[in-house]
């Protein structure tokens, strides 16, 4: 009887536990997301030889809308992603065209950075296509987190065999996340620094992606400006407009 | 006196000697035809592709081969260039720049080599109005592409219609352009005709934000030079930061190819040669079985051995002179043809032939280093197969020989 018990506690408390652990994934991703968002951003591309800077301006509303701009290099303004639910479009303004990227280069790097097109997409498959497990806590940079460990759907279609996520106790942000191949080797690293109020929100402002097989890249992200629940007209995610797009 | 009497001996008994004299001519006639053919090949090939288009020799940015990205490119400065100009053996130079990037037309996609190059200099290292099939030529400055006709067939490309490029430029930016197609290339070799597509250089630095950069700097040699004595001369004069390679270097395979399919070549003519040697020994036993009576004639009646033996080496070289000059003229005619109409395959074969990167033609080598090559190997034989009537008389005992 008494071991009924304690693994009746057990139970409930790994049930509790697990409920939680998908309650801080959503939480952190509902944080980064909000209603819609504008935001400007800085990327640097890091290459041991060389390096690339250049700027956007986002907007995104829910999980399955979201348009990006690129305002510099002056070679390269005026270039738009455009995410439509699963579909990703590329306006080129030398070409005055848009392309819908075909399936064949969603693994394809995001205009030369350490990110894939994929990776741009698949922004919400860490709460649906996972399931998650806090497994510890642990510190990172002075922050209390919680360390969570997540596992691909049987069902999802993702890349990864595992992450490992920290999310800061306090206000939910994701610190750093390792990303692990199907043989469960870890490939890619991904960790937020500077941590900013933005709007009412304290969020990491730079966000640094590491391929770990390749030494000497890496790519930063740095937000200039971030606002949350903004008014965005409907008509910013839609191919037709992606031209007027400023 | 002795080459007057071996002279006679030849035409003393006519079908002996022409039998023997036939049995050469074939045997040089069918080496001739055989190596004319391979090698005709193996020039051809070296000609279309690295001749014409490779180059002998090429300057990269170091690691440039291993990686061939256009982050590997370099600076061009006038006087690396010159440097290499003086360069003993360099015929010319000229600069290219190329990237991989995506073309499309309509609802077609292709992956395509995109090449800068300077037109003038190309025209130097091989004549490219012969490969134009259609259209004009690049001028110096065009902003319009040249592409092979593999992409024209794949698109159905007119010239006047717009090829779109997308891809990666220098340092991660973006190369995105529109280009009208101003002419189709043949150049001559089915990979090339699939993935080629041309610029001029100023107008590809443009499209890849690579300015003032190359990936390739091509050398031609001088004639009969070496690649190996330019590859080490300039490798002396310059720095680390330059990789050098021969075409030998850079395209293995068309070496290995050679190499493979020409040592399959010289077994057959091994066995070409087998046959014939004995062939020939064959008629010279006869010939010598023959003639012993005739030779313990010779001998007993005063004439020395080794003035005999002497006539009997005239004989041979007479013979097979006669036979291998008869081979090579009659070979000539066949050859020349052949160089001037090189064979066709089968239109059932040709696909497969250029799906390995070759042209499906055959044309025969014209150099005179054949059948000069095969005339004194069979010459040597026949040297050698003269041994064995030199060592009967050698051991002759006209006694003997003599009773019937």
């Amino acid at each position: 009887m008494k071991h009924f018990v304690s693994i009746f506690f057990i139970l409930i408390t790994h049930l509790s536990h697990a409920q939680s652990a998908l309650e801080v994934v959503q939480k952190a991703d509902l944080k980064v997301r909000g209603k819609s968002s504008y935001s400007e951003m800085t990327i640097s591309i890091v290459r041991p030889k060389w390096q690339k800077v250049m700027t956007m301006k986002n907007w995104s509303e829910g999980n399955d809308f979201a348009v990006s701009l690129v305002t510099s290099p002056a070679k390269e303004k005026g270039s738009v992603f455009l995410k439509r639910e699963n579909e990703v479009w590329n306006y080129l303004p030398s070409l005055e065209r848009t392309i819908k990227l075909p399936p064949s280069m969603m693994t394809q790097s995001f205009m030369g950075t350490d990110l894939t097109n994929d990776d741009l997409v698949k922004q919400s498959s860490m709460v649906v296509d996972y399931t998650h497990n806090i497994i510890g806590e642990e510190d990172i940079r002075g922050l209390k987190c919680w360390k969570l460990e997540l596992f691909p759907k049987d069902e999802a279609t993702v890349v990864w065999g595992k992450l490992m996520v920290w999310i800061d106790q306090n206000d939910f942000m994701q610190l750093k996340v390792e990303f692990y191949d199907e043989d469960l080797e870890i490939v890619n690293l991904m960790e937020g620094y500077d941590v900013q109020l933005f709007g009412n929100k304290k969020l990491p402002s730079k966000i640094e992606f590491i391929p770990l097989d390749d030494e000497g890249n890496k790519t930063i992200i740095e937000y200039k400006n971030w606002k949350f629940d903004v008014e965005i007209p409907s008509n910013y995610f839609t191919t037709q407009y992606v031209s007027r797009l400023k | 006196m002795l080459i007057r009497l071996a002279w006679r001996n030849i035409w003393r008994n006519k079908k002996r000697s022409i039998i023997t004299i036939t049995a050469i001519v074939i045997a040089v006639f069918l080496a001739i035809l055989m190596r004319s053919m391979q090698l005709g090949m193996y020039d051809n090939m070296i000609q279309n592709v690295v001749g014409s288009y490779t180059g002998h020799v090429q300057v990269h940015s170091n690691g440039f081969w291993e990686e061939q990205t256009i982050d590997n490119a370099f600076v061009y400065n006038d006087s690396l260039i010159q440097k290499i100009k003086k360069t003993e053996y360099v015929a010319g130079t000229t600069k290219r720049i190329q990237s991989g990037c995506l073309s499309s037309y309509g609802d077609l996609s292709k992956f395509v080599f995109v090449t800068g190059i300077e037109p003038k200099k190309e025209q130097l290292l091989t004549d490219w109005n012969k490969r134009l099939i259609d259209g004009q030529l690049l001028q110096t400055n065009s902003n319009s592409v040249n592409v092979g006709k593999g992409i024209a067939k794949y698109y159905n490309l007119k010239i006047g219609d717009t090829l779109i490029f997308i891809g990666q430029g220098y340092h991660g930016m973006q190369a995105v352009g529109a280009y009208p197609v101003s002419g189709i290339l043949d150049m001559k070799n089915p990979n090339l005709n699939n993935t080629s597509v041309f610029m001029s250089l100023p107008k590809a630095q443009d499209f890849l934000s690579a300015n003032n950069l190359m990936t390739h700097l091509v050398i031609n040699k001088k004639q009969y030079s070496e690649e190996a004595d330019i590859v080490a001369t300039i490798k002396k004069q310059l720095n680390q930061d330059y990789e050098i390679m021969s075409w030998q270097e850079m395209m293995p395979e068309i070496e290995t190819i050679i190499q493979a399919d020409s040592a399959g070549g010289l077994i057959m003519i091994f066995i070409l040669y087998m046959i014939i040697t004995f062939g020939i020994f064959g008629t010279v036993l006869m010939m010598t079985q023959e003639r012993k009576y005739e030779f313990g004639v010779v001998i007993s009646i005063g004439m020395k051995k080794t003035k005999l033996m002497v006539a009997m080496v005239y004989e041979t070289i007479f013979l097979s002179a006669i036979g291998i000059l008869l081979g090579i003229v009659l070979s000539r005619p066949i050859v020349l043809y052949f160089y001037n109409n090189p064979l066709e395959f089968p239109t059932d074969q040709v696909e497969m032939m250029e799906n390995q990167g070759f042209e499906a033609v055959i044309p025969f080598m014209s150099s005179y280093d054949i059948p000069i090559t095969h005339g004194l190997i069979i010459f040597f034989i026949s040297l050698i197969i003269c041994f064995y009537p030199i060592l009967t008389i050698y051991k002759l005992n006209p006694i003997k020989a003599m009773k019937r």
